[in-house]
């Protein structure tokens, strides 16, 4: 354990910029779980599906390729984000409506919707692996925003799309967080998650209910698989695994179903994942993670911040 | 036929204790709860299972058998077997005690490794020390595979159900990647040249090797045999009544006195010892591992086994084990390793696999060949899914002293949308 | 197998008629009655799709030329089986490839962890095998009787990297690899030629897309350059993450980067000016390869890639190791030959250089196998700038 001094500084700042992402994602485990108690192992399938659907309509049909500027740059990004939350909503969607609604229906127990779940993720992500889709490698995503040092920090240069990230995170979370705990949706959303019963017996649609958390869920999460696919510059068939795993860590670390909490252990794991970089070997940046993830698990169970949904 | 079953049976009921002592104490327990299932069950049905499987490799060597012919089709047949024991492994801690293991083939991993370090003289420095015969490897991999089992088991084991599947994935990566870092097992770089064993019998030497590879399968007939016998007699034995107690209704079971915990740990360590001897196996067979051997997907493939051939089925882990390797290699060698409809037989195959979880959960979630006493926690709406879905509540997760849990909150946090209302 | 015997005569007849002009009907010879089978194995899809895809056409391109006019007495068919790159598909399928009773030799496997998993079944069957391509520098000491190389090791090339490096003059040079087998061994070899000078190693998470961590170490070291030891699929997005950190040092990985993606991936501006080692000749700089290059173009309508010509060539060794076999031969004796011809043979002259191969199977070739390449954006690859003894040199 040495840490490298002179490294804090810019390994803070790119573990806060990677933790935005991961705080994004976990959103959509945080969201499932608050109604439904469920682990959304799908989750992953369908941050990538958002991703991939931006290189196909914004690269392959729209043909936008080329570094924009100015208003067009803005509008296409928007545009891109838009369409990443979109599919990735209708994904999320789908999954609800063919992998979880059936088993609610009868009342299958937890094994089932979590087998269910894997099977999905599965299915969507070697479907993106043939040859008449993405195919094995990675595949170059629409360059249409050029990558340009927007300023340095703490020695540590933040790109302009990498502070676009972290601009987009933080609107998605004050956005999410309001319609949660101030819109008529929220609340029927934070009715379910304290008591189905109750909250039928109010007037709350269950199963409309449980779709819009999907399609909330899965809308952060296309926007994070799209701003990850920009920022790195390619889709890849299992470019969800990873990130999904983390999101998923960092969903518990703050305490799964708490949508605060989602975005505080994306900070930290994303802080904790840096500096075991620079203190320890990057090689082992993933079983630190995960001995991470165990501990909280064992020491407690409801995360940092507990596992109510609503703040 | 009378006399001589009855000797027979007598015989394997000695023997099976004996057999069971490397067992943990619960399960040696088990093991002697009378059981006449013997007679019922028939010896015939074993007798015909050994005979149709010893006359496989026959079949294939004469190239009667289409497709799968020769050394090429003994080998098939030689990895399906050892897949058969990692599903029956990991048919016993998901299908009897219900716990999903998404990190099983860590176990088989760790079982391949230490089989690799103890008897391979090309293995790192540190451990040349005793170059081990590859037999007396056999029963160290098993045990480490078990205290693997136990390692991950004891601290994990009170999580939730979905908890505990991630961590038991993340446990599979920590195995991997801490092989790949490590330097004392050649990290990336694998162990190549793993001897295979040698076997001298009246004066018979029988060299495991290329030149016959059918001796490999013989090798694995009793080992599936072994592990099927410990299986049926732990599900019929207290502990196998315990684990349905504990996957159907955690509460109610730990209520009556069920040790949850214990038998939920020894559903790992059983589960995991069958995957030690498959690892032992696939490395004396394969004679070089590396870490990149044993991806993440092997062990959601073998889950998907499990749970297509059918949860806590004997037959359907067989049946999932062949559908998981035999088909796509026959599916390769037929279709002349074009693609089907677009797929590549190969990745194409994960995604109809991963099709069929969700349509096998929806339709069938007994899976194919379901377990006979097949019980109601896939299949049925009640209250007991209900319970077993608080059950894993970590709040209430020490059973034995949580009787206060009540209908009410039970009902509050089943998967929600279980409609009362159409 | 029946589709793909079809298949391949349906080729030969394509290229015979193609090769004769459509006026007289092509003379094709009549039927043999007799078939020998080279086998070949590596991952021809996947993720490593791309690097095998290129080593097949250079096996294939040698088995059809030479079947068009065949002077020997039996047809030679190709026989392709596709790990993925997954050793342990590779023990499978190598098994199938040993049960063929007409398989003469393999061209392959096409990794060192395929090619470790493998080479205990084909030395025990007493096939040849021959990888163009698995360069890990530990197959030597597995002492398989029946391997042969036809390029140069890891050891070499990472020598031969260490010193062109140096030749550049810089006096701190950045190691970075992805913890594999290949890379690191490499990248070992790399930093062990340069001695003080270099920095490192920086280990990457090759499973990971972020690599800010690792990026932040190295743009701290300041670095006058950098070298990485891996694929494309990681170098490309690791120099893109570089730049865009401000680090503008140059970049030289390996044979393993050589890939046309590399420059989507970088990024144009990152990619540019990217260099790679390579223990591959460009057949597109050498006078003598000019027939096998255009011939690569027509039929695959795309210029030779990574190992094409040491595949064509190796596969070329073992047509000419067949002349002379009488039909009538039991196969044993068949393969038994091209092993004593592989291990005689003494400056074949193949198309990007001479052929003897040491006791080990190694080619025996030095530093002038190792050849530097750079990333050219306006041609879309990587373009030769020629073998590395000459650079360092001038």
């Amino acid at each position: 354990m040495d840490c490298n001094a002179g490294l804090l500084g810019p390994t803070f700042v790119t573990g806060l910029i990677l933790g935005f992402i991961y705080a994004l994602i976990a959103l959509g485990y945080t969201m499932v779980y608050g109604v439904l108690k469920l682990i959304n192992f799908a989750h992953d399938a369908v941050f990538a599906v958002g991703a991939v659907g931006v290189f196909y309509i914004v690269g392959q049909w729209l043909g936008l390729t080329e570094n924009l500027g100015g208003v067009a740059l803005v509008l296409v990004v928007l545009l891109a984000l838009l369409i990443g939350g979109l599919v990735s909503a209708g994904g999320a969607a789908l999954l609800e409506r063919f992998a979880y609604r059936p088993l609610r229906k009868r009342g299958a127990a937890r094994l089932a919707f979590l087998i269910s779940a894997i099977g999905a993720s599965f299915f969507v992500t070697y479907l993106l692996q043939q040859d008449f889709l993405l195919g094995a490698g990675k595949r170059g995503f629409p360059k249409f925003m050029a990558t340009e040092r927007a300023f340095v920090l703490f020695d540590s240069t933040v790109t302009n799309v990498k502070f676009l990230t972290v601009v987009v995170a933080i609107l998605c979370l004050i956005i999410l967080d309001r319609i949660i705990n101030q819109t008529r949706t929220g609340r029927s959303i934070r009715a379910l998650s304290e008591d189905v019963v109750a909250a039928q017996l109010m007037g709350v649609n269950v199963d409309r209910v449980i779709l819009t958390t999907f399609l909330i869920g899965g809308f952060f999460g296309g926007v994070a698989g799209s701003l990850y696919a920009m920022q790195f510059g390619f889709v890849v068939w299992n470019m969800g695994f990873i990130p999904g795993l983390k999101a998923f860590t960092a969903a518990v670390l703050g305490g799964i179903g708490n949508i605060r909490g989602a975005m505080i252990g994306g900070l930290l794991l994303g802080l904790i994942e840096n500096m075991s970089v620079v203190c320890i070997d990057a090689e082992w940046k993933n079983p630190i993670a995960f001995s991470v993830l165990v501990l909280v698990l064992i020491l407690r169970p409801t995360g940092l911040l507990g596992e109510k949904i609503g703040g | 036929m009378t006399a001589n079953n009855r000797t027979f049976t007598d015989f394997l009921n000695e023997s099976a204790p004996r057999l069971a002592k490397a067992l943990p104490e619960g399960a040696l327990k088990a093991m002697n709860v009378p059981y006449r299932g013997w007679q019922r069950m028939g010896l015939l049905r074993y007798l015909v299972a050994i005979i149709v499987m010893a006359s496989l490799p026959i079949l294939m060597d004469k190239d009667i058998i289409p497709v799968l012919n020769g050394s090429f089709g003994i080998n098939i047949l030689f990895i399906t077997g050892y897949w058969i024991l990692l599903t029956l492994g990991l048919s016993v801690v998901v299908g009897l005690a219900g716990l999903l293991d998404l990190g099983y083939v860590a176990f088989f991993m760790l079982g391949a490794y230490t089989t690799a370090l103890m008897t391979d003289s090309g293995s790192p420095e540190q451990f040349h020390i005793v170059v081990w015969p590859t037999w007396a490897a056999l029963p160290f991999a098993v045990i480490v595979s078990m205290a693997a089992g136990l390692l991950i088991g004891a601290p994990t084991l009170r999580l939730r159900g979905d908890y505990l599947a991630i961590v038991t994935l993340g446990f599979h990566e920590i195995v991997r990647q801490a092989a790949s870092n490590l330097a004392i097992v050649n990290a990336s770089r694998g162990i190549a040249a793993i001897p295979s064993p040698e076997f001298n019998l009246f004066g018979l030497n029988f060299e495991f090797g290329l030149d016959n590879e059918y001796y490999w399968w013989f090798l694995l007939i009793p080992a599936i045999l072994g592990a099927v016998i410990m299986i049926k007699r732990l599900d019929h034995s207290r502990v196998g009544r315990y684990w349905t107690a504990i996957r159907e209704d955690e509460v109610a079971a730990a209520a009556m006195g069920v040790p949850v915990v214990k038998m939920k740990l020894w559903a790992f360590v059983i589960g995991a010892s069958t995957s030690g001897v498959a690892g032992w196996i696939y490395a004396v067979n394969i004679s070089y591992i590396a870490p990149n051997s044993f991806p993440l997907l092997q062990s959601i493939l073998v889950l998907c086994a499990v749970v297509i051939g059918g949860l806590g089925s004997i037959s359907g882990a067989v049946l999932g084990a062949v559908l998981i390797t035999t088909l796509p290699e026959v599916v390769r060698q037929l279709s002349d390793q074009q693609k089907i409809f677009g797929f590549d037989p190969e990745t194409g195959r994960i995604a109809i696999f991963g099709l069929a979880l969700i349509v096998v959960m929806i339709y069938r979630p007994g899976g194919l060949l379901a377990a006979r006493r097949r019980r109601t926690e896939l299949s049925e709406a009640g209250l007991s899914d209900a319970v077993s879905g608080t059950a894993d509540e970590p709040t209430t997760s020490d059973h034995s002293t949580s009787d206060t849990t009540t209908i009410d909150e039970v009902i509050d946090d089943r998967p929600a949308g279980e409609d009362h209302t159409h | 197998m029946l589709t793909r015997k079809l298949a391949l005569s349906a080729v030969v007849v394509m290229l015979g008629a193609a090769a004769c002009g459509s006026d007289d009907p092509p003379p094709r010879k009549t039927a043999r009655s007799c078939k020998w089978v080279i086998g070949t194995l590596g991952a021809l899809s996947g993720d490593y799709a791309s690097i095998g895809r290129p080593i097949f056409q250079g096996i294939e391109y040698a088995i059809d030329e030479h079947n068009l006019g065949s002077d020997l007495p039996c047809d030679v068919e190709l026989r392709a089986e596709d790990s993925q790159g997954d050793s342990n598909q590779a023990a499978v399928l190598a098994r199938a490839l040993v049960e063929d009773d007409r398989l003469v030799a393999v061209v392959g496997p096409y990794f060192s962890g395929e090619t470790l998993a493998t080479g205990r079944i084909f030395s025990q069957a007493d096939i040849v095998f021959i990888t163009p391509s698995a360069t890990g520098a530990t197959i030597d000491d597995q002492a398989f009787t029946t391997f042969f190389r036809a390029v140069a090791d890891d050891a070499i090339q990472g020598e031969v990297a260490a010193r062109y490096i140096a030749s550049l003059g810089p006096n701190k040079v950045a190691v970075v690899h992805d913890n594999q087998d290949y890379s690191k061994g490499l990248a070992e070899a790399v930093q062990e030629g340069l001695g003080d000078v270099a920095t490192g190693p920086y280990v990457i998470d090759p499973g990971e897309t972020d690599y800010s961590a690792v990026v932040a170490e190295v743009a701290q070291a300041n670095p006058q350059v950098i070298f990485y030891g891996g694929y494309s699929t990681q170098a490309a997005p690791l120099l893109r993450q570089l730049r865009d950190a401000g680090v503008k040092a140059p970049f030289i990985s390996d044979d393993g980067a050589k890939d046309p993606s590399f420059g989507e991936l970088a990024g144009e501006e990152a990619a540019e000016g990217a260099q790679v080692t390579c223990p591959c000749a460009d057949p597109a700089q050498i006078p003598a390869a000019s027939s096998f290059v255009e011939g690569i173009q027509a039929t695959y309508d795309r210029p030779p890639g990574t190992f094409a010509a040491d595949a064509y060539d190796a596969t070329r060794l073992i047509i000419e190791a067949l002349k002379g076999v009488d039909k009538e031969a039991a196969i044993e004796d068949v393969r038994r030959r091209v092993l004593r011809f592989l291990s005689q043979v003494d400056g074949y002259e193949g198309v990007t250089k001479t052929y003897s191969f040491d006791r080990d199977g190694q080619v025996e070739i030095g530093p002038e196998g190792i050849w530097i390449y750079e990333w050219s954006q306006k041609h879309g690859d990587f373009r030769a700038l020629g073998p590395a003894s000459d650079l360092i040199d001038g």
